[in-house]
Parts: structure tokens; sequence; C-alpha cells
């Protein structure tokens, strides 16, 4: 004896949740008996016109009942009128309302056991644009959105090989969000994908919204000051990633993939290295990897030489710095820590205002502190110039987060520098050494310069020269590619 | 290619952290020692002293080889038996720490005199031993990469000082053999003292675990650092002439003195500033060492025994301070340790000689049994 239908459908709405989200709608289909069915849906996930088009218009104008007997019910319906372009029968009640929370329709007829599941995910979302935060001048404009089908699109519009993996997962007893792991079958490294997996299974919370909070879920070193996840919100980073052997974490909702494992040279790359010329891509890799030790150091260097070290300062620079200090009312230490403060209060300040409020923000921040707190000697205007050019080169980290790693590490470098000096600078590079030697991420070095992958860090050299995937990502099929041109040389 | 599970040493980790054992503080002060000894042979002093460490690297491959995946501690067991062999383990042990308390002494003085005046030597080795505890605590594996990385750019900023031969004057190292035969192998037996380090090989072999890469990584390291002593002598001599070297500290760090470059007032200071992580990360190998081979003995956890260690290793360093207390100490173990070194890998190789043969008699008689 089956349930009657109102009992089917109540049961399926209660699984599905108890809110008044959930709609029904019954309907006959027939064309002398009317046997009664039911569509049960989330209105806010799905595409009605795709409703109305594949399911109802099928369904209750063409459906001829005297068919039916001879076949197999449900199975039957489903290849013979359901016209959209993916749909299954399910006979387990947990995964149809798991279907339906994703976005597609059930459909319940009186008398038979299955449940025809049709896919009408819809609803709106953003469309696909160029990410705000990380523009490039070329490549693609594509950036990835909030819904999770469409981020899998991207990546496999990108790579169409066919041992891409792609593993549905699902995370957070309550939110129940889908988590997509993309990666190659025949390149990834399978330890490192078993040590994701297990540190996703141990993952017990209620709910995740972001990957930004997956993230801290599994790395590794969760006090360090260094990412150890990469987030990219662009499809083409995310596909040369898959490529060198890593794993891409997409959630739903979120519109930044992670990819795993991560090295620390890969937030000094972007996507202009690869399309640019190999001697501008080189150019401007070097330029980034200046920046780190003046971002570090160059207030504490500068702190130390006109605290301690006043010998090392070149003779005519002397009286200018000493010009330019005479009536200053802070000391160094001070000085320079407060103007570091002030440009972070800007930073941290501007980061959310609309872009017109931003504008006097800069003007605010720029011109006048900057000019005022000269004039009114509280700093010297060359602790503003360094200030100024280590915050310019904050900018050339593309990276987000990164870049704010390397801006907190400052501070403490500039205490240990006015404590111990150049030993306090020395101590300073030895432990960030120390450190990022000992992380790991996926249990992966995360710092590893091995001889073949120079040929991608300090600088980029040409495409067809890098015939093998990176070393410091363990992958099972190391050769990439063969060094074409050169062989064509060699031909000729 | 090295996998994520794999935690032994790639052959380049194990070179750097060899050279890391051997490139402390010491040879910014070395000329002077030899000097004294050889005049303007020093160098080739420096050169015929190499004997000793060869002698050691040899010896040791030659042990590894009869005990692949043995550290020298059971080797020494196995070898000795249980009392014997601990004890000469025990005084195997004591050089690790001896050199790694008067590097911290070395480091405090020379850095206080030079780029940080305001500090007490004091304050100095507080921090240093510090910094090489952090660095032994993170494990041997940290302890190779962070050797690879420092010790390329130690390179860098030595090939600075070949800027110094435009300096010099050829007059400075002739005659060559001009101080004879005598002076020459006394400066060479006074550098071999300052070749101690290679001692790490038997020690941390089972780190590598391959034979081929020990002994490819023994020889390149050899070679590095035997260019690197030899060259600091040789251009010392050329651009400072006997007699200032004679009456510097140390010697080598007036070469970079020499240096001029735009910008850079003093290049002595870059040098100075590359010396001391050297400096500190060879501290952090010795700190290493020492608490990976009382670890060994007592059974304590080397965490532990690092923390132990920290008070002793401040405690001697500050004694050390006294440039006399220094000399004295150092003056006397440095010959002994030589000595000792000596004897004790070649018993240790004969014995092992001999029981590998007794123990492939009893096999072929188990055979043919």
């Amino acid at each position: 004896m089956f349930e009657s239908l109102d009992d089917r459908i109540n049961n399926l709405i209660n699984s599905v949740g108890k809110d008044k989200t959930v709609s029904s709608r019954k309907f006959f289909i027939g064309k002398n008996d009317f046997i009664e069915a039911s569509i049960v849906f989330i209105e806010a996930f799905v595409d009605k016109e795709v409703i109305k088009r594949d399911i109802l218009t099928p369904l209750m104008t063409r459906f001829d009942e005297s068919n039916i007997s001879k076949r197999d019910g449900c199975e039957f319906i489903n290849k013979k009128y359901i016209t959209a372009s993916s749909s299954k029968v399910e006979y387990d009640m947990e995964k149809t309302s798991d279907a339906v929370l994703s976005g597609n329709t059930a459909i319940l007829i009186d008398g038979f056991k299955g449940i025809i599941i049709v896919d009408t995910k819809g609803g709106n979302f953003r469309s696909i644009t160029d990410p705000p935060n990380e523009s490039a001048i070329s490549g693609t404009r594509e950036g990835f959105i909030e819904n999770i089908d469409t981020n899998i699109s991207l990546i496999r519009r990108n790579i169409k090989d066919k041992n891409l993996s792609v593993e549905n997962l699902r995370i957070g007893d309550r939110s129940q969000t889908e988590l997509v792991l993309v990666y190659i079958d025949d390149i990834v490294d399978r330890e490192v994908l078993a040590e994701l997996k297990s540190r996703l299974s141990k993952i017990d919370v209620d709910s995740i919204n972001d990957s930004g909070i997956l993230k801290q879920y599994i790395e590794d070193s969760p006090y360090s000051p260094f990412p150890q996840i990469y987030g990219t919100e662009r499809p083409d980073t995310v596909t040369a990633n898959i490529l060198e052997g890593r794993i891409a974490l997409l959630l739903n909702r979120s519109p930044q993939v992670l990819t795993v494992p991560t090295i620390f040279t890969e937030f000094f790359q972007a996507t202009e290295d690869y399309n640019q010329r190999t001697l501008n891509a080189s150019f401007a890799r070097m330029l980034r990897y200046i920046t780190i030790p003046l971002i570090l150091t160059l207030p504490s260097i500068y702190l130390t030489l006109i605290s301690y070290n006043v010998e090392l300062i070149p003779v005519k620079l002397v009286s200018p710095l000493i010009e330019s200090r005479r009536g200053i009312y802070l000391n160094p230490f001070l000085e320079i820590l407060l103007m570091e403060l002030v440009i972070e209060f800007l930073r941290e300040g501007g980061l959310r205002l609309p872009p017109r409020i931003a504008q006097t923000l800069s003007i605010v921040g720029g011109i006048i502190i900057g000019n005022t707190a000269v004039e009114s000697k509280i700093v010297s205007p060359i602790t503003l110039l360094i200030i100024g050019i280590t915050t310019v080169a904050t900018f050339l980290i593309q990276n987000y987060e990164m870049s704010l790693s390397l801006r907190l590490i400052r501070f403490p470098i500039l205490v240990l520098a006015n404590t111990l000096g150049f030993l306090g600078i020395i101590a300073a590079w030895f432990i960030i050494l120390i450190h990022l030697s000992s992380l790991k991420s996926m249990n992966v070095d995360y710092l590893k310069l091995s001889k073949n992958d120079m040929k991608d860090t300090f600088i980029r050299a040409q495409l067809w020269n890098m015939t093998k995937r990176p070393e410091s990502v363990p992958n099972s099929n190391p050769v990439r590619q063969m060094s074409f041109r050169r062989k064509k040389n060699g031909e000729k | 290619m090295e996998k994520n599970s794999d935690n032994l040493l790639t052959q380049s980790q194990f070179t750097f952290l060899i050279v890391g054992y051997l490139l402390g503080p010491g040879f910014i002060q070395l000329p002077a020692f030899i000097v004294r000894a050889s005049n303007q042979d020093a160098w080739i002093s420096a050169a015929i002293a190499i004997i000793y460490p060869l002698y050691i690297v040899l010896m040791s491959l030659y042990i590894i080889k009869k005990y692949p995946k043995d550290n020298i501690f059971s080797i020494s067991k196995k070898c000795y038996g249980k009392i014997l062999g601990t004890l000469l383990n025990i005084l195997f042990l004591f050089q690790f720490p001896m050199i790694q308390v008067a590097m911290a002494a070395d480091v405090a003085r020379i850095s206080t005199t030079y780029i940080i005046a305001f500090l007490t030597p004091i304050k100095v080795i507080i921090v240093t031993l510090a910094l090489a505890f952090y660095a032994a605590s993170k494990g041997l594996k940290t302890l190779g990469k962070v050797n690879k990385y420092i010790s390329y750019m130690s390179f860098f900023v030595l090939a600075f000082s070949l800027y110094a031969l435009s300096d010099g004057e050829l007059l400075n190292i002739m005659p060559v053999f001009g101080s004879g035969f005598k002076k020459i192998i006394t400066g060479a037996i006074v550098t071999s003292y300052y070749y101690l380090g290679y001692e790490s090989i038997v020690l941390l072999h089972t780190f590598v675990g391959d034979y081929k890469k020990i002994k490819k990584a023994s020889f390149t390291a050899l070679g590095i650092t035997s260019v690197i002593w030899i060259w600091s002598i040789f251009i010392s001599i050329y651009n400072l002439g006997i007699d200032v070297i004679d009456r510097a500290g140390w010697p080598f760090m007036f070469v970079f003195e020499s240096i001029h470059i735009p910008v850079i007032t003093n290049f002595l200071y870059v040098f100075m500033i590359a010396w001391s992580l050297v400096a500190i990360k060879s501290m952090g190998n010795f700190y290493f060492a020492t608490s990976y081979m009382l670890n060994d003995i007592s059974k304590i956890s080397m965490k532990k025994l690092m923390i132990i260690l920290y008070p002793i290793f401040l405690y001697l360093g500050m004694v050390l301070l006294n440039g006399t207390i220094k000399k004295n100490v150092i003056g006397v173990l440095s010959p002994a340790y030589v000595v000792f070194n000596t004897l004790f890998y070649a018993s240790t190789a004969i014995i092992a000689a001999f029981k590998n043969k007794e123990n492939q008699k009893s096999l072929s008689n188990k055979q043919e049994e």
C-alpha cells in the first residue's frame, strides 16, 4: 500500500523545512482518468519558466495514462513527458529533499512510488564580470560568482580534459552548503587529496558561509601570520593551478575559490605574468620580490640608522636629515609608529567606504594629515617619505591577504629594531625565514625553492621552456609539455 | 620528486647543513691565527689542513657504508660495547656544545664591537641563543632548508670580496713557501682545529638515508668549505698584508671595509648582517645536534632538552665572553678533540671492518651448515 499523495507531500515539505518558502502545487494529469500530481519546490531557487515549460505543460496537456500500465511508472513518465534537460527518478526521501533544497523540483504522482526530480535551478545571480579586487590588464574578464554551478562551468570551459574530476560534498550540519572539489585525476597527488578530504570530513559546524571561513577550518597553522590557502575570484588562475596539480575548492554562495596546496611564491605571481612577454613579466616579478624586504624592513632600517647607527648614513645625507629632524617632538620610533598607524587607519577606513566618500578620505588622509603632520613638527618629511614608499610597495603585492600579512609583520619588526637595532632586524629576518621554512600547507612545504621551479619564481622564463609542473606542488604527472620551440630550432 | 610525506633531507639540504656546521663565525678570525703561525703562507697551510676534514669525511663514509642505518651513537655501542661506547659517545658529544658556546660568545663580541655597540654582549647572547633555540626546535628538515637559503645569500655577499683583489698587493703573499716547511705545517695543524664540524656527517646521515647522496653531499660540502676557508685567508693576506692581520682580531672583515659601493657607506655592515645570519643558523645546527645526542643518551624529549640547555649555554657563553678564558679553554679543547676524533674514527672504522668480516663469516658458516 502506498501512502496518500497528501501524506507524501507533507513528508517531503517537512523534511525540506518547516518554513513557508517551500511551495507545492497540485494538478491533474491524464486524458480520461484524472490522476492527481503535485510539484514541490522552493520558490526563490527555481526558474518558474522552466517548471511551466518542461513540467506542467507536457504533463497537463499531453499525458496519456493508457501507456502507463504497460511500462515502468515514473521512469516512463520521466522519459516520455519531462522535457527538461536534466531529470531523474528518486525513491529516497532524504535525497529528494536535498535536491529540492538545491533548486530542483520534485514531482509526486498519486499511485506512483518514485519521485521525479527535475533540474529547475534558477533565481537571480550576479552576472559574470571582471572581479573588482583582482582586475588584470590582460586576460579574461571573467570572475567567479555566487552560484556554484556557474563557477564549475567556468572551470569546465577552460579544461575539457576527460580526467577533470568534480566531487560533490556538503559541509555544515544546518547550512548543508555544497562544496565541490575540482582536480585532474591523473595529475593530482593522492596524498594531498586524501589529506584534504580527511580535514574536510572533520569539519563539524552548523554552517559555512564563505570560503574564507572554510580556509580557517582546514589550514595547517592558525597562528601563522601568513595565508596558507590561496583564494582567488579569477577562473584563469584556478585553471592554471588545477593544471599544476592543485585541488580547487568551490563553496556555494562564495565567489572566492580556494586552491590547495598553497606555496609562498604563488602569492607573487599574477595573471599578466603569463600573458605578457617574458622580459616584461620577469621585470614585474622582480619588482614584486624587491618590495618584500622593503615593506618589512625599510621603516625599521631607517629607525636603526637614525637612532643607533648614524655613522652609516651617507655624509651628504646627514645634514638634510638633521635639518629635517630639528624640532621634531616625537622620538623616531613613536614617529614611525604613529605614521604607520595613520596609514593603517586610512587603509582600513577606506576599505568599506562608498567610492565618493573614499575620495574625501584620501584627500583628508593623504594631503591634509600628511602636510599638517610635517608642518606641526610631529613627523619629519623624510619619515613621511619612507612610510610613503613602504605603503606604495604594499600595493605591488596583488594578493590582499598576503599584503595584509606583510603589513602586520612590519610592526613587531619595528619594535625589535627599536630595542635591538640591527640585531633586531637580523633576528626578524631569521625568524621569518625559519617560520616560512617550517610552514606547511596540506603537509606540503610552504617555502621550497627548487632549481627547476626557478623558471617561474623570481623571473618568468619563456613559456615553452616550462616543460615540467612545479616541483613544489606534489603531483603524479610531472611533465607538462615539450620544449617545442627549441625542438623546432634544433631540427632546422 | 619530493612527496609531502617525505621528511628526509635532500642532497642539497644535507650539503648545506654540513657547510653550516663548518662555516660559523670562525672564518673571519681564522686568518689572524694562522698568519701568526705561518706568515704569508697561511693560505697554503689552510689548504694542507684540509687533510683532516678529508680524513674525517672518508672515515665517516666508510663507517656509514658498514652501518648504513645507524648513527655514530649506536655504531659506537655496537663496536665498543654499551659502557665504553656510551662513554666515548659522551666525549664525542661535548665538542658540539663547545663549538656552540664559543660561537655564541664570538657573535656577541664581534657584533657589539661593530654593529650594535649600544647593546651589552650578554643581551646579544640571550637573543642569538633564543634564535638558535627557535631554529633547532623546528627540526632538522627546516634547518636543512634554512642552511641552504642562508648559504646562498652568504655566497652572494662573499662574492663581493673578489672586489678586494683590485685593492691588494701581490707582494703581500710573496715569497710563496718563504716561511718554511715547518711553519707551514704548524699553521696547518692550527687550522685543523677550526675544521671541526664534519663530525656531523656520521651523526645525521640517517636523516638522508641514501649512501650515494651522503657521499656526494659530503664531498660537495668539503669542496665549498675548503674554497671559502682558503679564499678568506688568501684574500685577507693579499688585501691587508700579514702585519695588519697579526694585529687584527677579525681580519677578514677588513677586506669588506675596502669595498666601496655608492649609497652603501660601509659594505662591512652588509657583510656583518649576512655573517650574523650565518652564525646564528650555525648555532641552531649545533643546538640541534647537542640536544639530539643528549636525547639519545638520556631519553628526555628533545624539546625539553633544548629548554634545559638554554640557561647552560647562556651561562657558558657569558663565561667565554672573557677572551682569555675562551682562548685557554678552546685552545686546549679544540686540539684535544682533533686528536680524539682522529683516533675515535680510526678505531671505529677498524672495529667496524673486523665486525663486518666476522658477521659475514658467521653468516657463511650458517649457510654452510
